[in-house]
């Protein structure tokens, strides 16, 4: 317990559907419902999921950049929903994120240089001109950019070098935890891997930990420690990178393992392919019993009746599914 | 390229010597250049490549569907069944699209009109091309929904698109593409916008179509995991160049471009244990400033002087497998 | 330090080549390039008026030259009091622009400045704002000037006043609107996590991005703006009797419409000529700025 850098508890996030006279909320979004796991130091946490299951929203809640319905956030030993001012503002700075689009996550009217030294000018890490400009030409280096394109605008930059410049301004901060919102997702085949191995890099020269959120579980299997899988706001199953690639447990996880395109020819022969019925359900109506009920394939009446609790399958390996109760 | 005619099938479509550009006020901007493939009756040839790689562009060109006002076709011809579809009038064209060869598109929420219902547009396709009675277009219409495993496919029909979600969306065009029953598809990034399992479902809808109505398919994606399941041979282009075109298994199995290798060696998941992922240098090279010779030279491992000066013909170094590289050629 | 020295350098070239470079792009635009021409004629004819003819022609009333078609002596002709249009026209400028881009300055300003606090903070603030809003454009805008002139008296400032305060209302909304659509990029997301305060990335972040479409609705309002004071001068609530001012020209022309329709047509066209260039020049500033059009 005590080497997790970020313990998340109970967390949720509603967001109102507003509508009819006067704005009334007259519906919930439930992005991220009782949302609980807990990230080592040093340690790269998958977050693998569909679009709308919740795990961008969980990826911002943490950060701050939109207010949770309820539950904890501890950072490195502080709750930090409850801490004073200078200490919040402190914790903020050692929290980053990089986005999914380099192209909307770069401010085009700002040079690189201006959009690195943002950070460090904001939170006062340095105050010497020449100080400053050290240090970020220093990240630009370790990011794989050329410090002497310090002061062009991101539309000169390709997709991937934007999103280098994207990490250089996570890391100005000098932060402990990153937040990797789908940070390879949008950048073509060739590129990923660049930008992937440079964030293995990262993290070990720095000691960095990682949310690592997306949808491809190639990648998240390559770069994780432990994966959490989630459907429909909910974490469905969660263990260590073995535990969930090797012997998954919950039928979403399965069919999401086998619905990944088999690659060379012997994945082809060898791939059993569970063909999920029908389409995600919509978050604003969750269903009361279990919330992949409706397209399990193992599915019975006593599923869609109660949600399941979190089964123990030994060695933090846990799965929210009936079956293994 | 010749060589490959009549091996499996006829060749149904067959896109020589191509060269697209746009013109923009500055320069031209070279999209597709001397770009040459075929596509044999009733096999499905995936395109693959990465963003500006001119897979979009070469295989919109058949339709000239190419998005932009400044298109221009510079050289080659286009045969679709002995028929010049670069050199056709424009009325000749909206003969073949959509009866003949029609397109499936990443995107499903633009491809259709929000302000129709999807069994309007359905039927519209059908009401250009035949001579169906309102009755029977509506029961193709059914028919073709319950092909691509719609549910209620009846009460689907009186439905607008905004209401169907991304993967149901996908299967429509699907089953729209379908339902003049042409002899090729164009499927661009078909699957690109949908969620993995979603994304399995479409696959397979499209797998069991393939075997029903035996048309050809072009499939252009830059996901190698999806070319790899769903084609049966490969293009790969780099740079608005063919670079390799393999059977799959032999493409995934033996690359030969330095190109193609680097790619598959890139994705993770082919090497779990590797503590790096093996990665191809540099940058995905821009329309503007597209370099000399064979354009993959400046990322190449392999790259030698006369990389830089020309593009390398295509040599056939196995049955069915052509390489545009230096390499294979005598110096 | 060697290094510092080098990177401001090169930090000053950058600054300089980008500069060099939106020049470049505005100059590429030739619709742009004639409006700027224009705008430059106008704007050195209202600083140089009393070179080009003295400001006693503009006011010097001739009971014999009433009403005369334009000629060698009175090159647009004479109006009913038979004062020269030329001059008139000439010395019009002056308070003709100063109307029409001062007012549009001012309502720039503040309805940048609130329309951006609403898009941004959203809220109790923007409700509030936008019903004070709707109120405003509720009420005729010209009887609203009408009543603000009125109570405060007819004297140049009280017409700017009145003028900005009609025209702010729909600056809010633009700005709001546009404010609201960048609120939500990541590079504002990615900004607070920086640790910018929200006057920083409002200011930062947000206005710099939003001038785009700010810049083309002030070009066009100038024109508009210069009418309603025409308007208001009309009603005797403007600029003052004798002064020349083109609003106040084209009014005064009107009952002479069919027969000395010169007298209608150069104010006319003066007022036309000035609203086209600015709409020009901001349609090329708007490109020119705009630092993805640069590739």
């Amino acid at each position: 317990m005590q080497n997790n850098l970020l313990e998340v508890k109970h967390l949720k996030k509603y967001f109102p559907v507003t509508g009819g006279f006067l704005n009334r909320t007259v519906a919930e979004v439930h992005a991220a419902d009782d949302v609980s796991f807990s990230i080592k130091k040093g340690e790269v946490l998958g977050l693998v999921g569909e679009s709308g299951c919740g795990k961008s929203t969980v990826g911002r809640v943490l950060l701050g950049l939109t207010p949770r319905t309820s539950g904890e956030i501890w950072f490195d030993g502080t709750e930090t929903g409850s801490v004073p001012k200078e200490r919040a503002r402190d914790l903020r700075r050692r929290m980053q994120m990089v986005f999914q689009d380099p192209f909307s996550s770069l401010d085009p009217r700002m040079n690189v240089s201006d959009i690195i030294a943002e950070g460090i000018l904001a939170y006062k890490l340095y105050e010497n001109k020449s100080e400053v400009g050290d240090r970020v030409a220093d990240l630009m280096q370790q990011c794989g950019l050329f410090p002497d394109q310090a002061y062009r605008y991101a539309h000169q930059f390709s997709g991937g070098q934007r999103q280098r410049i994207c990490i250089a301004r996570a890391l100005a901060t000098d932060p402990d935890f990153i937040v990797l919102d789908e940070a390879v997702s949008a950048l073509d085949v060739s590129i990923q891997a660049q930008i992937i191995n440079l964030l293995k890099d990262l993290q070990e020269a720095r000691g960095l930990t990682y949310l690592f959120i997306s949808h491809d579980l190639n990648i998240v299997r390559f770069i994780s420690d432990s994966v959490a899988v989630m459907y429909l706001g909910q974490i469905v199953e969660y263990g260590t990178k073995e535990q969930i690639f090797g012997a998954p447990a919950h039928p979403y996880t399965q069919a999401l393992l086998s619905a990944a395109p088999a690659f060379t020819p012997e994945e082809k022969r060898n791939k059993q392919r569970i063909i999920l019925t029908g389409d995600v359900p919509s978050p604003t109506d969750v269903p009361s019993g279990c919330r992949f009920a409706a397209r399990c394939p193992y599915a019975e009446e006593a599923c869609k009746a109660e949600a399941p609790a979190f089964a123990d399958l030994g060695d933090g390996h846990i799965c929210r599914c009936r079956k293994h109760l | 390229m010749e060589q490959n005619i009549n091996r499996s099938g006829e060749t149904l479509l067959s896109i020589e010597h191509l060269s697209v550009s746009f013109k923009t006020p500055r320069q031209m901007l070279h999209a597709v250049e001397d770009v040459s493939f075929c596509v044999k009756t009733g096999e499905v040839l995936g395109v693959v490549g990465e963003s500006g790689c001119g897979k979009s562009v070469s295989s919109m060109s058949v339709l000239k569907l190419v998005q932009g006002d400044n298109v221009q076709y510079d050289a080659g011809r286009i045969l679709f069944e002995g028929r010049d579809t670069l050199a056709m009038p424009e009325k000749e064209l909206r003969k073949i699209r959509g009866k003949e060869i029609s397109v499936i598109f990443q995107e499903p929420m633009t491809a259709l009109n929000p302000l129709y219902t999807i069994g309007d547009q359905m039927g519209e396709v059908l009401k250009l091309h035949t001579r169906l009675s309102k009755r029977e277009i509506g029961e193709r219409c059914v028919e073709m929904l319950k092909k691509v495993k719609i549910p209620n496919a009846e009460e689907i029909l009186l439905r607008y698109p905004h209401s169907l979600s991304g993967g149901m969306r996908q299967r429509v065009m699907i089953a729209m593409a379908l339902i003049a029953n042409p002899k090729l598809i164009i499927a661009d990034e078909p699957t690109t916008a949908l969620d993995v399992t979603i994304q399995a479902q479409v696959l397979d809808v499209m797998q069991s179509l393939r075997k029903e109505f035996g048309c050809s398919y072009i499939f252009i994606t830059h996901d190698l995991g999806v070319i790899s399941e769903m084609a049966d041979r490969v293009v790969v282009m780099y740079g608005g160049r063919v670079c390799e075109t393999a059977p799959t298994d032999v493409l995934f199995g033996a690359p030969a471009h330095p190109y193609t290798k680097g790619l598959i060696a890139s994705r993770p998941g082919c090497n779990m244990s590797a503590d790096r992922l093996p990665v191809i240098p540099g940058n995905v090279p821009s329309l503007n400033n597209k370099p000399s010779g064979c354009p993959f030279h400046p990322r190449c491992p392999e790259a030698t002087e006369r990389c830089a000066k020309a593009f390398p013909a295509e040599t056939e170094i196995a049955p069915g497998h052509t390489v545009a590289c230096w390499k294979y050629l005598a110096e | 330090m060697n290094q510092t020295e080098e990177r401001k350098l090169n930090r000053r070239a950058m600054r300089r080549e980008h500069a060099a470079d939106t020049w470049r792009l505005y100059r590429k635009n030739k619709a742009a390039m004639l409006g700027l021409v224009i705008l430059t004629v106008f704007v050195l004819v209202a600083v140089f008026a009393d070179l080009i003819v003295p400001y006693a022609d503009a006011l010097q009333q001739s009971a014999a030259n009433r009403l005369k078609p334009p000629s060698a002596g009175h090159p647009f002709g004479t109006d009913k009091f038979g004062r020269d249009v030329f001059a008139r026209i000439v010395h019009g400028s002056r308070r003709s622009l100063s109307l029409g881009i001062g007012t549009t300055l001012i309502s720039v300003i503040i309805g940048g400045i609130v329309g951006a606090a609403c898009g941004y903070f959203g809220k109790l603030f923007d409700s509030i704002v936008m019903r004070l809003c709707d109120v405003l454009t509720s009420v005729p805008a010209i009887l609203f000037a009408l009543a603000v002139v009125a109570a405060l008296g007819a004297n140049m400032v009280n017409l700017i006043i009145a003028i900005t305060v009609i025209s702010v209302p729909s600056y809010i909304r633009i700005v709001r609107s546009v404010v609201l659509s960048i609120a939500d990029r990541d590079y504002i997301h990615a900004a607070r996590l920086c640790g910018r305060s929200d006057a920083g990335i409002l200011f930062g972040h947000v206005l710099p991005n939003a001038m785009g479409p700010i810049i083309v609705q002030a070009s066009m309002n100038v024109a508009s703006m210069m009418l309603t004071a025409a308007s208001l001068s009309f009603v005797g609530m403007g600029v003052q009797a004798p002064v020349p001012e083109w609003g106040a020209m084209l009014n005064e022309a009107r009952d002479f419409m069919m027969n000395q329709p010169y007298l209608l047509a150069f104010p006319g066209l003066a007022i036309v000529l000035c609203a086209l260039s600015l709409n020009l020049v901001g349609d090329g500033l708007r490109d020119a700025l705009d630092p993805r059009m640069k590739n």
